[in-house]
Formats: structure tokens, sequence, C-alpha cells
């Protein structure tokens, strides 16, 4: 029988929208963070609709006891702080004047009601925020799509969270907030737990595994920030399956909030599901990097589980037949076509494709052409669809190691150990966990 | 020696055997620190790679630039040049051009026609290289 394992998508940016409706068929559910729900309500809950699919709002509380300036719009000399993030504290309860100017902390929540205050609008907003925005559209109203009424409420509502460092006394009030959501809710008692991976100690792990393990959590996201699943340690690796492996030993039903290919591995350590962007979404750090352009299109490497430059696949491709393309490489839909088409030195040029911009310094670069970035995210969320369907069918977590390390030894001889030595981690790091 | 000067003594070095060239070119979503072409008439295509310490590194970019270009080097300062660097760097097909103190540059190592040379890319490559030359010279 085959293993259940939740496939979310993670919606980025508004320009996701249509790698999300044309790759429907890729994934179970979607995610939405709540600033772009908040920033286009109406558009949002147009596309829920027309998806059919299951969706969660991610409250993002944890944003606002971030540096403030991280909320503020971009721009030198412009402290304004950005509208999605004010009218998102404004519905959640709190005075929208502290977004961009201070942080929240946890002392704002040191007395019961204030925490029974603020899940109660932060839950309410998830539950309404998209009805409410098509109660408010007319076009939606009288239109085909209304009879799709039924997708309107999320699948689960989150209760709040902030980030877990160990220091700011943030797990009281997540606990708090998850006491609070269980004891007003019938439906699934939903939460995020968001944890600094840099303090992930074997005692912090044991601390909260012990913590959320005693709560009223039915089913959970979890988000370890600035957690590079290709780079992090044996120990790293280890350490997070065995924190899945202890919360789903109790019950929880655990999410990752951003996962790559280890994250699918953890479903034989009890993960229930993963969740992943578009481009780059398999792992998020605690303060994102703000500027830099749009980043290079890269290729998803099917034998690695990894991103490689644009560059390397022609590296590993070049001189293969199309058929040792297929067996060694991939035979995504997406690869499959520029196959037929071109074989595989046409599958390159396709892939590489670029043309020349101007930088705002007049400098001329070769950008990535957005049918190159169209192709390569389309073979990305092709790819992953697969990887979903191998863990769930695969019957022991050895024969998908097995094939991982077989793999990826072919790679290794055309591009090196940096290419592959995550993949001893990863089989390191399972071997040091046990079983649910 | 910087690698800025590494780079100003290889383009001296090509430009004196008729290259017509550009430093940093974007070379597969990478720029390559100088790439040329030697006369419309000879067709051939050069990427040179130049490194002030780090030639694994060197090595790893130049071999990317093979997929699109007809010959390619690293570019080091004498002090760099070792065996272990000689060996791999002929294992690879990458020449390898040495730059001595005074800045003069001499080719340590001849590099070899590769199996990874993909027509089409060598052929965008180039399509790109002629029109900034045009739109420079225009």
């Amino acid at each position: 029988m085959a293993r259940e394992f939740l496939h979310l998508l993670r919606l980025g940016t508004h320009a996701e929208q249509d790698y999300v409706l044309r790759g429907r068929s890729f994934f179970d559910a979607i995610v939405l963070n709540a600033n772009l729900v908040e920033g286009s309500k109406s558009a949002i809950a147009v596309l829920v609709t027309r998806l059919q699919k299951p969706y969660f709002i991610d409250p993002v509380t944890y944003a606002f006891a971030l540096d403030p300036r991280l909320l503020r719009s971009a721009g030198p000399g412009n402290p304004r702080p950005k509208r999605s993030f004010s009218a998102l504290a404004a519905a959640y309860g709190l005075d929208p004047g502290f977004v961009g100017v201070r942080p929240v902390t946890s002392d704002w929540f040191a007395d019961d009601g204030a925490v029974e205050d603020f899940a109660a609008h932060v839950i309410d907003y998830q539950r309404t925020a998209i009805g409410n925005a098509l109660a408010d559209d007319a076009a939606f109203l009288t239109s085909e799509l209304s009879d799709r009424a039924k997708w309107v409420g999320p699948h689960a509502t989150l209760a709040p969270y902030f980030v877990e460092d160990f220091r700011d006394g943030w797990r009281n009030v997540n606990v708090r907030s998850l006491s609070t959501h269980a004891s007003a809710t019938r439906d699934l008692r939903g939460g995020a737990i968001g944890v600094d991976s840099r303090q992930l100690t074997p005692q912090n792990i044991a601390e909260l595994a012990g913590t959320y393990a005693e709560t009223d959590l039915d089913q959970a996201f979890m988000w370890l920030t600035n957690f590079d699943e290709h780079a992090a340690t044996v120990g790293q690796l280890a350490g997070y399956a065995r924190l899945t492996q202890f919360l789903a030993s109790q019950g929880k039903a655990m999410m990752a909030s951003y996962g790559g290919f280890y994250s699918l591995l953890l479903a034989f350590r009890g993960l229930a599901g993963s969740s992943h962007g578009i481009g780059y979404g398999d792992k998020r750090d605690l303060e994102p990097l703000v500027g830099g352009g749009l980043p290079p299109a890269r290729y998803y490497l099917r034998p690695v589980r990894d991103f490689v430059s644009l560059a390397d696949l022609g590296l590993v491709a070049a001189g293969i037949s199309e058929d040792e393309f297929r067996s060694r490489i991939c035979q995504c839909t997406i690869c499959e076509g520029l196959l037929r088409e071109g074989g595989v030195d046409g599958l390159i040029e396709q892939f590489t494709e670029t043309e020349d911009r101007l930088t705002a310094t007049g400098r001329v670069v070769a950008v990535a052409t957005p049918r190159a970035y169209r192709l390569t995210r389309f073979h990305y969320m092709s790819v992953r669809a697969e990887e979903f369907d191998l863990i769930r069918n695969t019957e022991t977590l050895n024969l998908v190691l097995g094939t991982l390390v077989a793999e990826s030894r072919w790679v290794e001889g055309r591009l090196g150990l940096r290419a592959t030595a995550h993949i001893g981690r990863w089989h390191d790091a399972m071997e040091m966990t046990e079983p649910v | 020696m910087r690698e800025a000067v590494v780079v100003e003594a290889v383009c001296g070095f090509i430009q004196e055997r008729g290259y017509a060239f550009l430093a940093e070119y974007p070379l597969l979503g990478k720029v390559a620190d100088v790439y040329g072409l030697l006369s419309l008439e000879h067709d051939r295509t050069i990427a040179i790679e130049c490194k002030e310490r780090d030639w694994r590194r060197g090595l790893e970019q130049a071999r990317r630039y093979q997929l699109a270009t007809d010959e390619v080097f690293l570019a080091v300062p004498e002090r760099v040049v070792t065996d272990e660097l000689t060996q791999e760097a002929s294992r690879l097909g990458v020449g390898l051009l040495v730059v001595v103190p005074s800045k003069a540059v001499r080719i340590a190592l001849e590099a070899k026609p590769t199996t990874n040379l993909i027509p089409s890319l060598r052929g965008r490559a180039l399509e790109h290289f002629t029109q900034r030359l045009l739109l420079l010279d225009g």
C-alpha cells in the first residue's frame, strides 16, 4: 500500500500563479503566505477557487518579531512600512503603528488574554480571508467559479507562531497559542514550529520535542530556519530526523515548511508531508536576502537531488545519447519533449538560452530568457512530483538510499564530489536514526 | 600578482596574436574573464579563465567553457604553477597560460580540442560576441 505523504507547493510571488495552475497535477495542496494573500486578496482568492485544491494560509506572524527594517518598502530613504504587513497587523488585532518601526517581543503576550485575542484574530483571518475577498468580488459572484465555493475555506488553520531561538521566551507564547487554538476549534488543530536551526543542539532538540509533544497539536509545519539540507552536517541532519521521529511517535503529523529530497527521506521517520517553492523554495532563512536581482536559472539534477548551474548541466550531459540522458538524468515531460525536438544538444541549448540585459550600472549581462526560466521551473515541478511518488511507493528506506547512491555515482564522475557529497551525509544521518 | 593584472596581461597577449576579444564575457551563465575570436577567416574561439591562486576553481570554470569554445585556457601567475596543476589541466584538455612577474605571458600547455563542444552553444556564444563587438564599434 502506498505511503501517505502530502506534497505541498508554496506560492512565492503572484508571478508564480501560472506555474501553479498549469502544474496543478504535480502537487496535492498549496501554502499561501498571509502577506501575499493580504497583498492581493482577490487574485489569490480566484486562484484558490480555480485550483480546487486544499490550501493553508501561513500566518507568518514570526515576521513581526524580525528586524523591523525587513517590513519596510524597498528603496533608499523610504521608511514606509509595507502595506501588506500593516494591513495584516491590523487584521491580527495589533496596532499597525509598530510595523517597520519596532519588533514585537514576547512581553507583548505576557498575559493570557493577549495571546487569546491575538490567536483568535490570526485564526479568524485564515478562515475568512479568501471568502471575504470573494464576497466582495462581484465578478466572482456572477461567474461560473462561484459553484466552487467549497474551496474557499483552508484545509486547516495554524496557530500564530514565532521562531524559537531558545532565548527570547517565544516558546511559552507559541505553546499558549497552540493551546488557545486547540480549545477554540473542532477541526484539525494545526500549527507551525519555527526553529533557528543554528541553535539546534541535542539538548535543545530534546527540550523542543518534549514541549511540543505535550501540546494538543494534530498537524504542524516545521520550519528549520537557515537550514540547507545540502550543506548540513550529518549531526544536524540526524537531529532534524530525531525531532521529526519523536514528534511523529507522539501522534503529531509534521510537515516540512521548506524541504528538498532529504525531507522526503524523512517520510521514513514519520514526516507527513513537505512543502517547497517553485524555484529555490526548498529552504528559507529567517531573514530573507533582500535585493540582488533575479536569481540565475538553475537545473534540478534528479540523480543528485539538487540544483546545478546550467553550465554544469552541459558538463553532465555532454556526449551522451538521448537514451542515456533519459536513464541517467531525466525523462520528465519537459526533458522528454526537448529531447524529441532536438536531442541532447538541443535540450542543453534550450535550457541555457540567454538574452542580454543592461544593468543599473550600465553593464551588459546575459540572463536566462523567460522561456529558459519556465522550462527549468516546470522541469523542477515535474521531477518533484516524481520524487513524492517514489517515496510514497517504495517500501523501504534502503531501496531509496541504494538507488540514490548508485545514481549519484555517475554524476560524481562528471562533476566531482562537490556535486554529490550531500548524498553520503543524508545516507549516514538516516542510518543514525530509527523508524517511528 | 592580483587577478586583474593576470587579466590585463592575457588581454595584451591575445591581442598581439590577432584575436578580437572581450573581457568579462557572459558564457553559459558564468562570466569568462576573456573570450576572443581569431579573425572570422580562422574562426577559432578562445575562452580564458584567470585566477590569482585558486587554480582548481579556475579549471572547474574552464571545463564549462569547453561546451561552447574551441580552445579554453587557464591563466595563472608563475608562482602558482605546480606539476599537479599542469597534469590536471592536461587531463582536462585545458591549456595553461603563465604570467611571469614582468607581465609577459607564455604558453605552458596547449589547449586540446574537447569532446564536450556543443556546436549550437558555440554558435550562440560567437553570435553574441560579434553582436557585442558591433555595438561597441558602432
